[in-house]
């Protein structure tokens, strides 16, 4: 069960004002490039299939039940409303790319879906290296947020880890856990969409 | 170093290679987010309203079921009390015409999206509108009016208009309030106008209920189509507002976003007629399932209303008409077949 995800709906049901700007900032930027990469970069469908998903999924949020994240939950919204909306362009197939067809093939999605915030199994290996910076950033998307946050800082930023600590809030050997339980989160997510970071 | 330090250490760096190789995440547009956020919060705000609404009606049915052992000190406490605490900030959805906000002192031209904090000041001039939300309600400031947003869902106006719409507040906790030089405006569950100028305040009441506390220290209950005038040496006038028409004409030349794409025609017709106070009339038998049945494509965003229903309507099977004053009457084209 994912707990955090299911308090942050909680509190969403509870019209908490603070969850909702902690949900759409969290939420918005991930789901917005997670379309992006289906609708060829266009960002105007991008924004109107984002925004239909997330409305929708706000308004059923009392059916969100924990089981997949939260995150897998709004990409499943947000699948349904692309379907809707390329099924209107006729369009369907001309433009999904070949990282899209990856992430959403049945079995990829099982792997992706199924990494909770600790995870620690290995899913299996596939192997495809093309746009590595969209695969990078895609896996970044599918981590929890505040493992794709500690990498970023780390490794993009070249942080020292009192900073991080400092940026994060919280202390240099909690960075130090959080940084092996990401980087272990990346390599399973690696595994499927980036070979060369997965593996033992 | 092991074999296995060595190789935790070898998928580090690899780890390290691939995000900086990447480079950063790319941020949606700020103009895309904040018209995102607005529509999706206010799809929050209307659905989070409903939600605890019916969660609350099934509270109360099961305490009647046991009432015998309870007091009515304790069924009151249980439909009164606040069942969660409301940030009493305010989020700027839209704006349109010239709209400054003050906060610290400092004037700044504010964008949708903006986070206004407790002491913030909203002016607009002549041409400007603001659509907000205040302590998750939604609100919207009319030309020319000065809003300062106070703690503990406070808000004081001191010049020009308010539009408030509102939920049970007794389901949510302590009501938004609404201070003004004569007075105070407090709801349970509402739409509702306050409107502050020339010596007098005005209250006109949509839908629901207000509470007027005048600063004289009187105090009455409108009811929808019940409008109050208080003025400055204590005066007192009730009239009768209609809940369509001029009076509402100007907030409801703002409304919220409401996305249609993909939703079915009713939702449209039901959030269409609601935010302009309408009744709405579907005439023939089979009109309201062909109604459910249509679905909508696109967006009405920048529309007015009046350009919106035009838009909606006209790409569907079904023609409209407003002839009898306070309805929206629909019916399917006379070519138009049951099915569609």
């Amino acid at each position: 069960m994912h707990e955090e995800d299911l308090k942050l709906v909680s509190r969403l049901m509870s019209r908490d004002q603070a969850a909702f700007q902690e949900f759409f900032d969290d939420y918005f930027p991930r789901l917005f490039r997670f379309t992006l990469r289906r609708v060829n970069d266009d960002q105007d469908d991008a924004r109107d299939i984002v925004q239909a998903a997330m409305t929708r999924g706000v308004r059923r949020l009392e059916t969100y039940r924990g089981e997949a994240s939260l995150f897998t939950w709004l990409c499943q919204i947000t699948r349904r409303e692309l379907f809707d909306h390329l099924s209107r362009l006729a369009r369907e197939r001309t433009y999904v790319h070949r990282l899209v067809e990856l992430e959403d093939d049945p079995e990829n999605r099982a792997v992706l879906e199924s990494i909770p915030a600790d995870a620690d199994t290995q899913p299996e290996v596939l192997a495809h290296r093309d746009d590595l910076a969209a695969r990078v950033h895609a896996a970044l998307d599918y981590l929890p947020s505040r493992y794709a946050k500690v990498l970023e800082l780390k490794y993009l930023e070249d942080l020292p880890m009192e900073a991080i600590a400092t940026r994060l809030g919280v202390s240099v050997i909690a960075v130090q856990s959080l940084l092996a339980r990401a980087r272990q989160a990346f390599r399973d997510i690696g595994s499927t969409l980036l070979p060369s970071a997965g593996g033992a | 170093m092991t074999d296995h330090t060595e190789g935790r250490s070898r998928q580090s760096d690899e780890i390290a290679r691939l995000i900086a190789s990447a480079g950063p995440r790319r941020a949606p547009a700020p103009q895309i987010e904040q018209s995102v956020r607005a529509a999706v919060e206010q799809a929050w705000i209307s659905s989070a309203g409903r939600r605890r609404g019916r969660r609350r009606a099934l509270l109360w049915l099961a305490s009647a079921a046991s009432v015998t052992l309870m007091s009515a000190g304790l069924l009151w406490f249980a439909l009164h009390r606040p069942l969660t605490s409301i940030s009493a900030d305010a989020t700027l959805l839209a704006t349109r015409g010239t709209v400054t906000v003050t906060a610290a002192h400092d004037k700044q031209l504010i964008v949708a999206g903006s986070r206004l904090p407790v002491g913030t000041t909203v002016d607009t001039a002549r041409d400007g509108f603001v659509l907000m939300t205040v302590a998750a309600e939604s609100m919207r400031l009319g030309p020319d009016s000065r809003l300062r947003i106070g703690r503990g869902g406070h808000v004081s106006l001191s010049r020009g208009r308010i539009y408030v719409e509102t939920v049970d507040r007794r389901h949510f906790g302590p009501p938004l309030l609404v201070d003004t030089p004569f007075g105070r405006v407090s709801h349970l569950g509402t739409q509702f106008q306050v409107v502050v100028s020339g010596g007098a305040m005005a209250v006109s009441v949509r839908s629901g209920h207000v509470r007027v506390s005048e600063s004289a220290g009187r105090e009455q209950r409108l009811a929808a189509g019940q409008e109050v005038e208080v003025w400055n040496g204590g005066e007192v006038r009730h009239m009768k507002v209609l809940p369509y028409g001029a009076a509402w004409a100007w907030a409801d030349s703002l409304l919220p976003d409401f996305p249609i794409n993909g939703r079915p025609l009713s939702d449209f017709l039901a959030w269409y007629t609601h935010e302009m106070g309408l009744k709405l009339v579907l005439v023939g038998p089979k009109t309201a399932a062909a109604v459910r049945r249509t679905l909508l494509s696109g967006s009405i965003a920048g529309l007015t209303p009046g350009q919106a229903l035009a838009a909606v309507m006209a790409s569907t099977h079904f023609v409209y008409d407003q002839d009898v004053p306070g309805e929206l009457r629909i019916r399917m084209r006379s070519r138009t077949v049951a099915h569609d």
